[in-house]
């Protein structure tokens, strides 16, 4: 995606684009180092061909950026020109235990965060006294592996967590509570004259029309967010 | 990070591996002398001494001896431009240094013999 006809400013581009998603501190360092560098190259390459070599020589924004991700025990941001690059050069070496695929644990991870809570409270049609401890320990479990799996950033964990705390039981025990039930009764004297119907209504519901996509938001988020978690750890797994 | 726990399949995989193993303490070395700057210090790794095939993965690497503790940086002027950062090493990066050097010692004469004398080379 070369916009100018200036080499040193399309690198400095892709590396910005590159490292957007390096934590902060990483991204700065680097970028003071590759500024310098890119500084020198302007100071001590002449023609337009010597800057590219050296530019060359210096390596992919792409690579450098996954390198400084696993020095900083990161995860590597995805790299959208890989497909593209040639394999031939890099010098890394494919262990036996490359995954293709998301990690079982980390599947494991968002069920049990976003159905954890519903699995166990079924558990009350079987043994009901048991029921707040499967319901919690299955949604606790989900926690646990979500915030120790290397697959995501703690941006990515937090908004699973708090997108909602207890996975989806939570909005139908709320959507459940928060009824509105109203009866009617009519006031006749039992001796066949009619009196006036009164209907008397507790609780709090939205009209439908606002309550209705209100819920299926509500429960959708949950599910959208893991779905989105589950395809940037395979992303991140075949990288 | 990447680890290796496969054998390599070629004398270019084998090679790279012990160029990323022994990189770290190479570049204490290219400091232990006097200070340099990250262009330069890169330079000197991949070119003179053909220890990484893209100079800038070596910054990742720089910073993470800085963090380790190992070599400290500070800009200075420079009369032909921007300030330069240096590199240098710290106390500590100077103890880990010379202590390598009786490690690669051992380790050097160790596959000396063993792979060099196989088959009646030396």
């Amino acid at each position: 995606m070369s916009t100018t006809n200036d080499p040193i400013s399309d690198y400095r581009q892709r590396l910005t684009e590159a490292s957007r998603d390096l934590p902060p501190d990483v991204r700065s360092d680097l970028h003071d180092d590759l500024d310098g560098h890119l500084d020198e190259i302007r100071r001590s390459a002449g023609t337009d061909a010597e800057i590219r070599t050296a530019l060359d020589r210096l390596g992919r924004p792409e690579d450098i950026v996954h390198a400084a991700a696993g020095e900083a025990g990161v995860p590597p941001p995805p790299d959208p020109t890989q497909a593209a690059a040639a394999t031939a050069t890099r010098p890394t070496v494919r262990t036996a235990e490359r995954r293709q695929g998301v990690a079982g644990r980390d599947v494991s991870a968002i069920l049990l965060v976003v159905f954890g809570a519903i699995g166990g409270a079924l558990v009350f049609l079987v043994f009901p006294p048991l029921m707040p401890i499967a319901a919690i320990g299955a949604y606790a479990t989900g926690l646990v592996l979500l915030w120790t799996s290397r697959s995501w950033t703690s941006g990515e964990k937090l908004l699973a967590s708090l997108v909602w705390p207890g996975g989806l039981a939570t909005p139908l025990l709320l959507g459940m509570m928060g009824t509105r039930t109203c009866v009617t009764e009519a006031t006749g004297d039992g001796v066949g004259n009619m009196g006036e119907a009164v209907t008397t209504c507790t609780g709090f519901a939205f009209h439908p029309a606002v309550g209705i996509p209100l819920f299926i938001a509500v429960i959708a988020a949950p599910i959208v967010i893991g779905l989105g978690l589950l395809a940037r750890a395979s992303r991140r797994a075949a990288a | 990070m990447v680890t290796n726990h496969s054998v390599p399949e070629s004398s270019e995989q084998a090679l790279a591996q012990l160029r990323r193993g022994a990189l770290p303490h190479c570049v204490l070395a290219a400091l232990a002398t006097e200070e340099r700057y990250g262009f330069e210090l890169v330079r000197v790794l991949t070119e003179t001494y053909d220890l990484a095939t893209s100079e800038g993965t070596i910054y990742p690497l720089l910073s993470r001896l800085r963090r380790d503790g190992l070599v400290e940086t500070t800009w200075r002027e420079s009369e032909s431009g921007p300030p330069r950062r240096y590199y240098r090493l710290t106390d500590l990066g100077e103890r880990r240094l010379a202590g390598f050097q009786d490690d690669w010692k051992r380790f050097r004469d160790a596959v000396d013999d063993l792979v060099l004398e196989a088959g009646g080379h030396s």
